[in-house]
Protein backbone atom coordinates (compact mmCIF):
# COMPACT_ATOMS: atom_id res chain seq x y z
CA UNK A 1 0.00 0.00 0.00
CA UNK A 2 1.54 3.29 -0.89
CA UNK A 3 0.83 6.75 0.91
CA UNK A 4 0.13 9.87 -0.36
CA UNK A 5 1.14 12.78 1.29
CA UNK A 6 -0.58 16.25 1.28
CA UNK A 7 -1.81 18.45 3.18
CA UNK A 8 -4.82 20.39 1.48
CA UNK A 9 -7.19 19.19 -1.37
CA UNK A 10 -7.75 21.53 -4.17
CA UNK A 11 -10.50 21.47 -6.72
CA UNK A 12 -9.06 24.86 -8.22
CA UNK A 13 -11.56 26.76 -6.59
CA UNK A 14 -12.10 25.36 -3.27
CA UNK A 15 -9.49 23.86 -0.71
CA UNK A 16 -10.05 21.78 1.92
CA UNK A 17 -7.33 20.49 4.69
CA UNK A 18 -6.53 16.98 5.31
CA UNK A 19 -6.67 17.20 8.34
CA UNK A 20 -10.64 18.41 8.25
CA UNK A 21 -11.18 15.43 5.65
CA UNK A 22 -9.96 13.00 8.20
CA UNK A 23 -11.91 14.59 11.23
CA UNK A 24 -14.92 13.96 9.30
CA UNK A 25 -14.38 10.66 7.46
CA UNK A 26 -16.65 7.60 8.87
CA UNK A 27 -14.83 5.22 11.66
CA UNK A 28 -16.93 2.83 11.67
CA UNK A 29 -20.36 1.79 9.49
CA UNK A 30 -22.73 -1.22 9.21
CA UNK A 31 -25.90 -1.97 7.91
CA UNK A 32 -28.19 -4.69 9.39
CA UNK A 33 -31.03 -6.41 8.11
CA UNK A 34 -33.14 -6.53 11.24
CA UNK A 35 -35.60 -9.38 9.88
CA UNK A 36 -35.48 -13.01 10.63
CA UNK A 37 -32.14 -13.33 12.83
CA UNK A 38 -30.36 -10.10 12.13
CA UNK A 39 -27.50 -9.61 9.13
CA UNK A 40 -24.62 -7.66 8.67
CA UNK A 41 -25.24 -6.74 5.07
CA UNK A 42 -22.15 -4.72 5.08
CA UNK A 43 -19.16 -3.09 8.08
CA UNK A 44 -16.10 -1.76 8.57
CA UNK A 45 -14.58 -1.52 12.13
CA UNK A 46 -17.62 -3.50 13.68
CA UNK A 47 -16.58 -6.53 15.42
CA UNK A 48 -20.35 -7.92 15.96
CA UNK A 49 -24.10 -6.80 16.92
CA UNK A 50 -25.95 -7.53 19.13
CA UNK A 51 -29.60 -8.15 18.80
CA UNK A 52 -31.12 -6.53 21.36
CA UNK A 53 -34.78 -6.90 20.44
CA UNK A 54 -37.47 -6.34 17.93
CA UNK A 55 -35.64 -3.45 15.86
CA UNK A 56 -32.78 -3.06 18.20
CA UNK A 57 -29.42 -3.14 17.28
CA UNK A 58 -26.03 -2.90 19.25
CA UNK A 59 -23.25 -2.55 17.63
CA UNK A 60 -19.82 -2.88 18.87
CA UNK A 61 -16.61 -1.69 17.37
CA UNK A 62 -13.22 -3.14 16.37
CA UNK A 63 -10.82 -0.38 17.05
CA UNK A 64 -12.62 1.95 19.70
CA UNK A 65 -13.32 5.54 19.80
CA UNK A 66 -11.61 7.67 21.55
CA UNK A 67 -14.32 8.98 23.80
CA UNK A 68 -18.03 8.73 23.75
CA UNK A 69 -18.54 12.04 22.59
CA UNK A 70 -18.66 11.09 18.67
CA UNK A 71 -20.90 11.19 15.39
CA UNK A 72 -23.19 8.43 15.52
CA UNK A 73 -25.90 8.88 12.09
CA UNK A 74 -28.41 6.16 12.02
CA UNK A 75 -30.98 5.84 9.19
CA UNK A 76 -33.23 3.26 7.93
CA UNK A 77 -35.48 2.37 5.29
CA UNK A 78 -39.11 2.49 6.61
CA UNK A 79 -40.20 -0.64 5.14
CA UNK A 80 -43.85 0.06 6.15
CA UNK A 81 -44.04 3.62 5.35
CA UNK A 82 -46.52 5.85 4.69
CA UNK A 83 -48.82 3.69 7.38
CA UNK A 84 -45.84 3.31 9.72
CA UNK A 85 -43.26 6.44 10.42
CA UNK A 86 -40.48 4.80 11.69
CA UNK A 87 -37.04 6.83 12.45
CA UNK A 88 -33.91 5.56 13.83
CA UNK A 89 -32.94 6.42 17.23
CA UNK A 90 -30.20 5.85 20.35
CA UNK A 91 -31.93 3.25 23.02
CA UNK A 92 -30.87 3.02 26.87
CA UNK A 93 -27.59 4.62 27.77
CA UNK A 94 -25.66 2.08 25.39
CA UNK A 95 -23.33 5.06 23.83
CA UNK A 96 -20.04 4.76 24.93
CA UNK A 97 -16.84 5.02 23.48
CA UNK A 98 -16.53 1.20 22.28
CA UNK A 99 -20.22 0.77 21.11
CA UNK A 100 -23.38 2.56 20.06
CA UNK A 101 -26.99 1.43 19.19
CA UNK A 102 -29.71 1.56 17.06
CA UNK A 103 -33.33 1.44 17.48
CA UNK A 104 -36.37 1.24 14.59
CA UNK A 105 -38.88 2.84 16.35
CA UNK A 106 -42.16 4.46 15.42
CA UNK A 107 -41.80 8.27 15.31
CA UNK A 108 -45.49 8.68 16.91
CA UNK A 109 -44.70 7.30 20.22
CA UNK A 110 -41.02 6.39 20.42
CA UNK A 111 -41.82 3.07 21.78
CA UNK A 112 -43.58 1.20 19.27
CA UNK A 113 -40.37 -0.72 17.39
CA UNK A 114 -40.51 -2.89 14.53
CA UNK A 115 -37.63 -4.59 13.00
CA UNK A 116 -36.34 -2.95 9.37
CA UNK A 117 -34.41 -4.37 6.49
CA UNK A 118 -32.13 -1.51 6.20
CA UNK A 119 -30.83 -0.03 9.43
CA UNK A 120 -27.61 1.90 8.29
CA UNK A 121 -25.09 3.44 10.94
CA UNK A 122 -22.28 5.44 10.84
CA UNK A 123 -19.65 6.67 13.25
CA UNK A 124 -17.83 9.95 12.91
CA UNK A 125 -14.97 11.24 15.33
CA UNK A 126 -11.58 10.51 16.56
CA UNK A 127 -9.91 6.80 17.00
CA UNK A 128 -8.68 5.51 20.46
CA UNK B 1 -18.22 -18.62 6.58
CA UNK B 2 -16.54 -21.27 9.40
CA UNK B 3 -13.08 -21.18 8.08
CA UNK B 4 -10.68 -18.95 6.13
CA UNK B 5 -8.79 -20.38 3.51
CA UNK B 6 -6.99 -17.32 1.92
CA UNK B 7 -3.35 -15.90 3.53
CA UNK B 8 -2.34 -12.19 2.58
CA UNK B 9 1.25 -12.70 2.68
CA UNK B 10 3.89 -9.19 2.08
CA UNK B 11 2.49 -7.46 4.57
CA UNK B 12 3.49 -6.25 7.83
CA UNK B 13 0.39 -6.21 10.10
CA UNK B 14 2.38 -4.66 13.41
CA UNK B 15 3.65 -1.60 11.46
CA UNK B 16 -0.25 -0.01 11.20
CA UNK B 17 -2.92 1.09 13.63
CA UNK B 18 -5.20 -1.43 13.98
CA UNK B 19 -8.30 0.74 11.87
CA UNK B 20 -5.83 0.88 9.34
CA UNK B 21 -4.95 -3.20 9.50
CA UNK B 22 -8.69 -3.46 8.65
CA UNK B 23 -8.79 -1.26 5.38
CA UNK B 24 -5.35 -2.82 4.25
CA UNK B 25 -7.57 -6.39 4.95
CA UNK B 26 -10.36 -5.31 3.53
CA UNK B 27 -9.09 -3.52 0.31
CA UNK B 28 -6.73 -7.08 -0.49
CA UNK B 29 -10.00 -9.49 -0.18
CA UNK B 30 -11.77 -7.06 -2.37
CA UNK B 31 -9.00 -7.00 -5.00
CA UNK B 32 -9.32 -10.77 -4.79
CA UNK B 33 -12.81 -11.02 -5.26
CA UNK B 34 -13.12 -12.11 -1.66
CA UNK B 35 -16.25 -10.16 -0.64
CA UNK B 36 -18.26 -10.65 2.88
CA UNK B 37 -21.72 -9.34 2.71
CA UNK B 38 -22.83 -12.34 1.11
CA UNK B 39 -21.90 -15.18 3.80
CA UNK B 40 -22.77 -14.94 7.59
CA UNK B 41 -20.86 -16.43 10.48
CA UNK B 42 -22.40 -19.78 10.95
CA UNK B 43 -22.45 -18.88 15.11
CA UNK B 44 -24.56 -16.74 17.36
CA UNK B 45 -24.46 -16.54 20.89
CA UNK B 46 -27.48 -16.12 23.00
CA UNK B 47 -26.86 -14.65 26.27
CA UNK B 48 -29.09 -12.67 28.97
CA UNK B 49 -28.15 -10.04 31.06
CA UNK B 50 -28.57 -11.47 35.16
CA UNK B 51 -28.03 -7.30 35.55
CA UNK B 52 -31.77 -7.13 33.58
CA UNK B 53 -33.11 -10.26 34.46
CA UNK B 54 -36.29 -8.31 32.88
CA UNK B 55 -35.08 -8.00 29.36
CA UNK B 56 -35.30 -10.55 26.29
CA UNK B 57 -32.75 -12.83 25.61
CA UNK B 58 -29.84 -10.68 23.23
CA UNK B 59 -28.29 -12.44 20.13
CA UNK B 60 -24.36 -11.60 19.19
CA UNK B 61 -23.89 -12.00 15.58
CA UNK B 62 -20.03 -11.16 14.78
CA UNK B 63 -19.43 -9.55 11.58
CA UNK B 64 -18.10 -11.59 8.29
CA UNK B 65 -15.05 -9.30 7.86
CA UNK B 66 -14.15 -8.98 11.76
CA UNK B 67 -14.53 -12.66 12.23
CA UNK B 68 -12.41 -13.33 8.27
CA UNK B 69 -9.40 -10.98 10.11
CA UNK B 70 -9.79 -13.32 13.22
CA UNK B 71 -9.18 -16.24 11.34
CA UNK B 72 -6.50 -14.79 9.40
CA UNK B 73 -4.23 -13.51 11.94
CA UNK B 74 -1.67 -11.44 12.80
CA UNK B 75 -4.41 -8.03 12.75
CA UNK B 76 -6.33 -8.30 15.88
CA UNK B 77 -4.65 -7.25 19.36
CA UNK B 78 -4.88 -9.70 22.44
CA UNK B 79 -8.58 -9.89 24.20
CA UNK B 80 -7.17 -8.20 27.16
CA UNK B 81 -5.92 -4.95 25.33
CA UNK B 82 -9.63 -4.38 24.65
CA UNK B 83 -10.44 -5.37 28.50
CA UNK B 84 -8.01 -2.59 29.90
CA UNK B 85 -9.44 -0.17 27.72
CA UNK B 86 -13.36 -1.56 29.39
CA UNK B 87 -11.51 -0.95 32.43
CA UNK B 88 -10.37 2.52 31.30
CA UNK B 89 -14.07 3.42 30.43
CA UNK B 90 -15.45 2.00 33.59
CA UNK B 91 -13.59 4.79 35.78
CA UNK B 92 -15.53 7.14 37.33
CA UNK B 93 -15.29 10.64 35.47
CA UNK B 94 -13.53 8.60 32.43
CA UNK B 95 -13.62 11.18 29.48
CA UNK B 96 -11.11 9.84 26.91
CA UNK B 97 -8.85 6.94 26.49
CA UNK B 98 -4.92 7.75 26.63
CA UNK B 99 -4.14 3.95 26.45
CA UNK B 100 -5.53 3.33 22.94
CA UNK B 101 -2.22 2.87 21.83
CA UNK B 102 -2.46 -0.51 23.05
CA UNK B 103 -4.99 -1.47 20.25
CA UNK B 104 -1.69 -0.60 17.86
CA UNK B 105 1.37 -2.22 19.24
CA UNK B 106 0.77 -4.93 21.00
CA UNK B 107 1.59 -7.84 19.43
CA UNK B 108 -1.21 -8.77 16.97
CA UNK B 109 -2.65 -12.58 18.06
CA UNK B 110 -1.93 -15.73 15.87
CA UNK B 111 -4.73 -17.25 13.57
CA UNK B 112 -7.49 -18.29 15.79
CA UNK B 113 -9.63 -21.33 15.48
CA UNK B 114 -13.57 -20.63 14.45
CA UNK B 115 -13.91 -21.83 18.33
CA UNK B 116 -11.02 -19.54 19.61
CA UNK B 117 -12.52 -16.81 18.06
CA UNK B 118 -16.05 -16.92 18.86
CA UNK B 119 -14.29 -16.91 22.78
CA UNK B 120 -12.75 -13.78 21.86
CA UNK B 121 -15.83 -12.37 20.45
CA UNK B 122 -17.85 -13.30 23.59
CA UNK B 123 -15.06 -11.97 26.10
CA UNK B 124 -14.61 -8.46 24.19
CA UNK B 125 -18.15 -7.90 23.36
CA UNK B 126 -19.97 -9.48 26.03
CA UNK B 127 -20.19 -8.18 29.56
CA UNK B 128 -18.20 -10.31 32.12
CA UNK B 129 -21.23 -10.23 34.09
CA UNK B 130 -22.65 -12.85 31.71
CA UNK B 131 -19.52 -14.94 30.95
CA UNK B 132 -17.34 -14.56 34.16
CA UNK B 133 -18.98 -13.75 36.80
CA UNK B 134 -22.24 -15.26 36.78
CA UNK B 135 -22.94 -18.10 39.44
CA UNK B 136 -26.16 -18.59 39.62
CA UNK B 137 -28.09 -22.06 37.74
CA UNK B 138 -29.68 -20.20 35.34
CA UNK B 139 -28.10 -20.75 31.39
CA UNK B 140 -27.51 -17.63 30.41
CA UNK B 141 -24.91 -18.01 27.39
CA UNK B 142 -24.93 -20.50 24.69
CA UNK B 143 -23.18 -20.93 21.66
CA UNK B 144 -25.59 -22.09 18.74
CA UNK B 145 -25.54 -22.50 15.09
CA UNK B 146 -26.87 -19.47 13.06
CA UNK B 147 -29.74 -21.50 11.90
CA UNK B 148 -30.72 -22.47 14.88
CA UNK B 149 -31.93 -18.88 15.63
CA UNK B 150 -35.87 -18.56 15.08
CA UNK B 151 -36.62 -16.61 12.36
CA UNK B 152 -40.16 -15.72 13.24
CA UNK B 153 -39.52 -12.62 15.44
CA UNK B 154 -43.21 -12.58 16.25
CA UNK B 155 -43.18 -12.97 19.90
CA UNK B 156 -38.84 -11.91 20.12
CA UNK B 157 -39.45 -9.71 22.86
CA UNK B 158 -40.45 -12.58 24.96
CA UNK B 159 -37.51 -15.21 23.85
CA UNK B 160 -35.24 -17.14 26.75
CA UNK B 161 -32.84 -19.05 26.57
CA UNK B 162 -34.01 -22.63 27.43
CA UNK B 163 -33.09 -24.64 30.28
CA UNK B 164 -33.60 -28.03 29.12
CA UNK B 165 -30.22 -30.00 28.21
CA UNK B 166 -29.99 -30.38 24.37
CA UNK B 167 -30.45 -33.81 23.68
CA UNK B 168 -27.05 -35.10 22.97
CA UNK B 169 -26.10 -34.19 26.86
CA UNK B 170 -29.40 -35.79 27.96
CA UNK B 171 -28.05 -39.00 26.45
CA UNK B 172 -24.66 -38.64 27.33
Amino acid sequence: MSTLEVTNLSDGTGTVGMDQIIATSPRAACGVDQTGTQTILYSFNISSIVDDGVGMTDFNFTNVMASANYLWIKSLDADNAPSYIAIATEYADLRSASRAACQACSANSFVTRLDQHNVDCIAIGDLA
Amino acid sequence: MSNWEHNITGVEWANFSLWTREQIFAEVCKEHGVVFDQEQVEFAVMWEDPRTPDEPMKITVPSPQFWAMALHGGILPPVEVYWALAHDEAQPGFVRHTRGHLLHETPPMRAMTPEEAIEYIIMKDLPPAVWRDYKGNRTILRIVPRAAVPTNRALRNAWRITQEAPLEEEAA
